[in-house]
């Protein structure tokens, strides 16, 4: 199949072509989820998830309809995705799944028979609670029986072997692209620094290894090592992808490594090599930015999520926030020569009902107990994760050559990716030198941002004399949702002192709107109908787009570039549950409208060493 | 059919004996559980059970966190604990007692919700459609698996939000002129009108995705076309004009059996559940007497409407 395919493309490349690869102009926008749990995920099983399995997951996401956990209903998404990667906790992978199906391998273990009597009590929660958080480091004999049983390799083959099935059934080159991945649940005292794992690797050689787990480490650099030895043993290639960095406590984007020692050259490297993106948006709130480490940005309380993931509130930090880190990237890169935050931007869902959503008129919710309405009213009791609360979010989009494994999984290498929170908006972003105010205006603006500049999560450096970089930007609404409001530039940057600097550019918006004393574009409006969660588009534009010059570029300063697209306000999920209810949104505690947007993946400038 | 055949294929049995397993399951396992009959006069605290209860009591299920916590309770915080959960047992225990479970719509719908998972298990256990009974459902819900009908066509845009003079809709019918006199093709298409904000060419689309791109009443317009080697248009779009040079149009059409198996065994199974469900709810409702007492009689010929109306 991938010859066939490979065939066809060189084909439409027309006669007389001898270039094997496609040229760069002739990226495609393909959507995806990389951050998706199953009825395999220990938490997911035991908050109501007993029946989505890995299988049915990629089925919804391909717009095959599937019946709903515990409802006698069928559902299909609305919009069906491109790509996705099941992701479940690489913990105790699919315990309760062999509970269910009475697993010989485990059964016949005294832990697999203590795990049966727990399950067979309480199966709903009973496995998780008997099982979870077991680590190598807990040196109790007990302890250690208890891993070498439920988790031996023969049982971690079995469970991923059923993972890898699933994705190499879906996998439907040029069609539909599954990738293989699991999530390490490393969170040391309860901040998360929990990271999606991502191969390339086709169904042979993923049966060759098993997902490394928070039981073997807590540490990323154990992680990153086992990447790197997997890597030489197998020939697959890995990327992980940090998320929730929000709710990490002061840890993921921390100025030492997990000894305290200040971050080196080395760490650096290691780090960009095998994380080159993070998730910036996803159902546990924005890891953008937050209000108050940027009071300056009118849109940053948005979706913003102000406590741990047991609950426990969380200070600002700008180790938890990604425009913060990509700041502080410039700062170690300027001490020790890389950059070890030098990050890409994706989106992801992190449902763990098995059902990608991210729509605010399609969302199902972050957990399986969800789904019926009226559950999302809140009761006296202390919830952590209120159904309202959570965000209807995100997505990852690509510009890759063609929608197979190989052609998604270097995408995200080169970092040709962006986040959205559920919006299906189209963004292209080229910085260049040589651009001109009118190829804004061209009808092919990818053809010209390629020949005269790089794409988003690329670099520019060796500034020409008395230039200063361009920005070939473009944005198109999602088909399916509201208007453009405006696009905005997000600069930061490292001078010749070592001082940081961040500054936010309005560079077009709809509506000939003209800027306040200020200097910022005032608000877009708003149409939404709170009685019907109903909105027009008589507000906002179709289209942006612009070429923009940094008016503040000095050649010696180090610095990224990102792009923010925002839409003109719509109903939020909130807002179409209390309309369903007939009842006031206010009681859902929660924003009536919401005003989606994307993110690009940043272009960054080096200046020349001298 | 032997009688025990018939016997065995009876869904209310297969229920209730799965449910009976299950019981008897559960009662081996746990010969002196807390939830034990009259002879339970013990409390059992044991680390588990209030592992659960803080987990329970907070929402949130994170082992690892809550083995922490559980470790650094003060003795006064772990004492407090175990009154909760020594409190809460007793209380459960004496409310049974007296007989409070009764008649509680919550718990009564909790039960109904398990009977249904019982029933559903049930029905599963037993399912093992053969190659011929997914073929007969195939083929008696065929238009439910068809491809859907697509069409293949390419367009020049004209934007509402460009300043045409004499508007969008003018400037279209110019490029028309233009488009015919040149003999323009398919694949000329870019070299004329305003950047659109999808695609230029549309190959093999189903009406669905042209609606959700061009919006509903251009798709409606689309369904219309014939294949045709001129441009037809101006077609309006919530963007604005659009010339349309529609080359192909395909039919719905009928999959064949391989390719939706796994689909078809999906379908099958969500039906044969549903139907197992149905039938064991009539058999066990036909083992009771429904006696209706002093139910005032609705008026005669008319039907009583199922909601009471609003009014309005």
């Amino acid at each position: 199949m991938l010859l066939g395919c490979a065939a066809a493309l060189a084909l439409s490349a027309g006669a007389g072509t001898t270039h094997a690869a496609p040229k760069p102009a002739e990226t495609h926008l393909y959507w995806g989820d990389l951050h998706l749990h199953s009825n395999y995920s220990l938490d997911a099983y035991a908050t109501g998830n007993n029946a989505t399995t890995p299988d049915l997951a990629y089925r919804y996401a391909r717009g095959i309809p599937i019946k709903r956990t515990g409802l006698d209903a069928k559902v299909q998404i609305q919009r069906p995705l491109d790509f996705l990667a099941v992701t479940d906790h690489a913990e105790m992978l699919g315990l309760q799944v062999m509970l269910d199906e009475k697993n010989p391998t485990l059964l016949a273990t005294p832990w697999g028979q203590k795990m049966l009597d727990a399950h067979t009590k309480d199966p709903v929660r009973g496995a998780m609670i008997g099982s979870g958080g077991a680590t190598i480091q807990d040196n109790t004999p007990e302890n250690h029986e208890k891993i070498s049983q439920l988790a031996s390799p023969q049982v971690r083959q079995a469970s991923w072997a059923a993972e890898v099935a699933a994705a190499e059934k879906n996998n439907i080159p040029g069609k539909f692209t599954t990738l293989f991945g699991w999530e390490w649940t490393s969170m040391p005292g309860g901040k998360n620094l929990h990271r999606i794992v991502l191969s390339d690797a086709d169904g042979e050689k993923a049966r060759q290894f098993y997902p490394f787990s928070n039981i073997e480490s807590a540490r990323p650099e154990d992680l990153w090592k086992w990447l790197e030895g997997t890597k030489a043993r197998t020939g697959a290639d890995f990327i992980a992808i940090p998320h929730n960095s929000n709710l990490s406590g002061g840890l993921m984007f921390d100025m030492v490594d997990s000894d305290g020692r200040p971050l080196s050259a080395q760490y650096a490297k290691m780090r960009q090599t095998w994380e080159p993106l993070v998730e910036i948006t996803q159902t546990k709130g924005t890891s953008e930015v937050r209000p108050e480490l940027d009071p300056s940005d009118e849109f940053a309380e948005f979706e913003i999520r102000r406590k741990l993931l047991a609950g426990a509130p969380t200070p600002p930090s700008e180790a938890d926030y990604v425009r913060s880190a990509l700041q502080r990237g410039l700062q170690v890169q300027t001490k020790v020569g890389v950059n070890p935050y030098k990050l890409g931007i994706v989106g992801g869902t992190d449902s763990h009902t098995g059902m990608s959503s991210a729509d605010e008129n399609d969302f199902m919710g972050k957990l399986a107990v969800d789904e019926p309405l009226s559950a999302h009213h809140v009761t006296g009791r202390p919830v952590v994760f209120p159904a309202w609360e959570m965000s209807a979010s995100g997505r990852v989009a690509v510009w890759a050559t063609e929608n197979t494994r190989k052609g998604i999984f270097a995408a995200l290498k080169r970092k040709e990716s962006y986040a959205t929170t559920g919006t299906r908006i189209t963004l292209r972003v080229f910085g260049g030198w040589t651009f001109d105010p009118a190829d804004a205006k061209a009808k092919d603006i990818a053809a010209v941002g390629y020949r005269k500049g790089v794409p988003m999560g690329a670099d520019l450096t060796r500034a020409p004399a008395g230039k200063a970089p361009q920005f070939l930007v473009w944005a198109a609404k999602d088909p399916m949702s509201g208007n453009l409001d405006r696009m905005q530039m997000v600069k930061g940057w490292v001078d010749a002192a070592g001082q940081s600097h961040q500054k936010i550019y309005d560079l077009t918006w709809s509506g000939g709107r003209k800027r306040g004393p200020d200097g910022k574009v005032p608000a877009v409006g708003n149409t939404v109908d709170i009685s019907t969660a109903a909105y027009t588009n008589t507000i906002g534009s179709t289209q942006l787009a612009t070429v923009w010059k940094d008016p503040d570029f000095k050649a010696s300063d180090t610095a990224f570039y990102y792009v923010r697209v925002l839409e003109i306000p719509t109903p939020r999920h909130s807002l179409y549950d209390a309309v369903a209810l007939g009842v006031d949104v206010k009681e859902t505690k929660e924003a009536d409208t919401i005003q989606e947007r994307g993110y690009s993946s940043p272009i960054w400038y080096s200046p020349t060493k001298r | 059919m032997t009688p025990f055949q018939r016997v065995v294929r009876d869904p209310l049995v297969h229920f209730l004996l799965a449910g009976g397993l299950l019981f008897a399951a559960f009662a081996m396992l746990h010969p002196a559980d807390n939830t034990g009959g009259a002879e339970g006069k013990t409390i059992v605290v044991d680390k588990p059970g209030l592992m659960a209860l803080m987990q329970y009591r907070s929402a949130a299920f994170q082992p690892k966190y809550f083995e922490a916590r559980f470790a650094a309770l003060t003795p006064k915080d772990r004492q407090a604990l175990i009154d909760g959960y020594v409190q809460e047992e007793a209380l459960v225990r004496e409310a049974r007692a007296l007989g409070l479970d009764q008649g509680d719509y919550v718990i009564r719908r909790r039960l109904v919700q398990k009977m249904m998972y019982l029933m559903d298990d049930a029905a599963t256990a037993t399912f093992a459609p053969t190659d011929a009974d997914l073929q007969r459902y195939f083929q008696s819900h065929r238009d439910a698996y068809r491809a859907p009908a697509t069409v293949t066509f390419t367009h020049v845009f004209l934007d509402n939000e460009v300043a045409h003079p004499g508007g969008a809709r003018k400037a279209a019918e110019a490029v028309q002129r233009t488009l015919e006199l040149k003999q323009a093709g398919f694949a000329d298409a870019p070299a004329y009108g305003d950047r659109f904000a999808y695609l230029q060419n549309y190959v093999e689309r189903t009406p669905d995705f042209v609606g959700s791109q061009f919006g509903q009443g251009f798709a409606a317009d689309i369904a219309r076309l014939q294949p045709s080697s001129r441009w037809q248009g101006p077609i309006r779009s919530d963007y604005g004009w659009h010339l349309v040079l529609l080359t192909e149009r395909k039919a719905s059409a009928a999959p064949s059996f391989a390719s939706v198996k796994e689909q078809v065994k999906d379908d099958l199974l969500r039906d044969t559940v549903s139907g197992y469900r149905r039938k064991a709810i009539a058999d066990l409702v036909g083992r009771f007497q429904v006696r209706l007492v002093n139910l005032p009689k609705p008026p005669p010929g008319q039907a009583a409407p199922a909601v009471e109306d609003d009014g309005d």
